[in-house]
């Protein structure tokens, strides 16, 4: 099963109802057939950077969470539904847990002049190719015979 | 009648010289050469060809060698540090954010490469959206955050 992260936010609410909130949320997970990995804490009763208004509410303090876990991945979609209606959530995030790309530093060729960089010289290619092909009209003469 | 003076004198000549100065030793009757002698010093020769040819393999140009005059490449901070940047670490994605618009920078104000700068990029949208990073202004907190890069003096020039 993939390894999902759910990052949500809880309204402002006391300690013991923060705990029954995550617990409802772990336990959404568990009655579709998956398993938690870590729940992590963000913080608890921060400050929303911007006003957030969810379920006829607005929020200016949240608390931050977020929860690795694996599922099924038909079943993500029926999880989304479910955080959708509860009320205490009040946003959240789905992420689909993956290792961040490993490429190589390719500075040292952004830093180059223009002409010497590599994505500009295969503009320069693909310019050139799609010059369309000028209607040659077979005169045998390299001058515009008319005097339009 | 002037050859025949001619190889008369010749050979008195040699023979004079022969009795005189060159042979010690009197010449053996059968004068017959049937084998050469070995050379005594022949076998070291050898040796010490064998070991020319070892010592010249070493001294041959190293085709496999690096280029030792080759420059460092440069590498952009995050590459050099390897680190990768999550939605979670505001703080870091702060640091590649204005402190007047709350906007991210440019990669000829940061210095990030292509790749780091994407990634720094989606995490910053993915924070926003998330309710975890300010849009329109930098988190207070951060402004005093230690700065990777003068604004002012972007790697190429900008039009503000």
């Amino acid at each position: 099963m993939p390894t999902y992260e759910l990052a949500f936010l809880l309204k402002n609410m006391s300690k013991p109802d923060i705990a029954v909130s995550l617990k409802r949320a772990g336990q959404e997970i568990f009655l579709r057939g998956g398993f938690i990995r870590k729940l992590e804490n963000l913080g608890v009763s921060k400050d929303t950077p911007y006003k957030i208004s969810s379920h006829g509410q607005v929020h200016r303090t949240a608390s931050y969470f977020a929860l690795q876990f694996d599922a099924p991945p038909t079943t993500i979609d029926d999880l989304r539904d479910v955080y959708k209606r509860d009320v205490d959530i009040v946003r959240y995030k789905i992420f689909k847990v993956q290792e961040p790309e490993k490429a190589e530093c390719t500075l040292h060729e952004e830093i180059l002049p223009p002409a010497y960089r590599k994505d500009v010289q295969e503009l320069l290619a693909e310019s050139e190719k799609k010059k369309p092909k000028q209607w040659d009209a077979k005169t045998g003469l390299d001058y515009y015979p008319f005097q339009r | 009648m002037l050859r025949n003076l001619a190889s008369r004198k010749l050979v008195t000549r040699i023979t004079r010289f022969n009795s005189t100065r060159w042979s010690s030793v009197a010449a053996p009757s059968e004068a017959v050469i049937t084998s050469f002698p070995e050379n005594p010093s022949s076998k070291s020769e050898e040796v010490v060809l064998q070991k020319v040819f070892a010592e010249r393999e070493n001294d041959l140009p190293a085709s496999q060698m690096k280029n030792p005059y080759e420059k460092e490449k440069v590498k952009c901070i995050l590459c050099q540090m390897d680190i990768s940047p999550s939605y979670k670490n505001l703080r870091l994605l702060s640091q590649f954010v204005s402190s007047f618009t709350g906007r991210p920078y440019g990669r000829h104000i940061t210095g990030l490469c292509k790749h780091k700068h994407e990634q720094v990029a989606r995490e910053i949208a993915k924070a926003r959206s998330l309710g975890m990073m300010p849009v329109m202004l930098k988190n207070v907190k951060f402004l005093k955050d230690p700065a990777l890069y003068d604004p002012e003096k972007p790697l190429r020039p900008h039009r503000f």
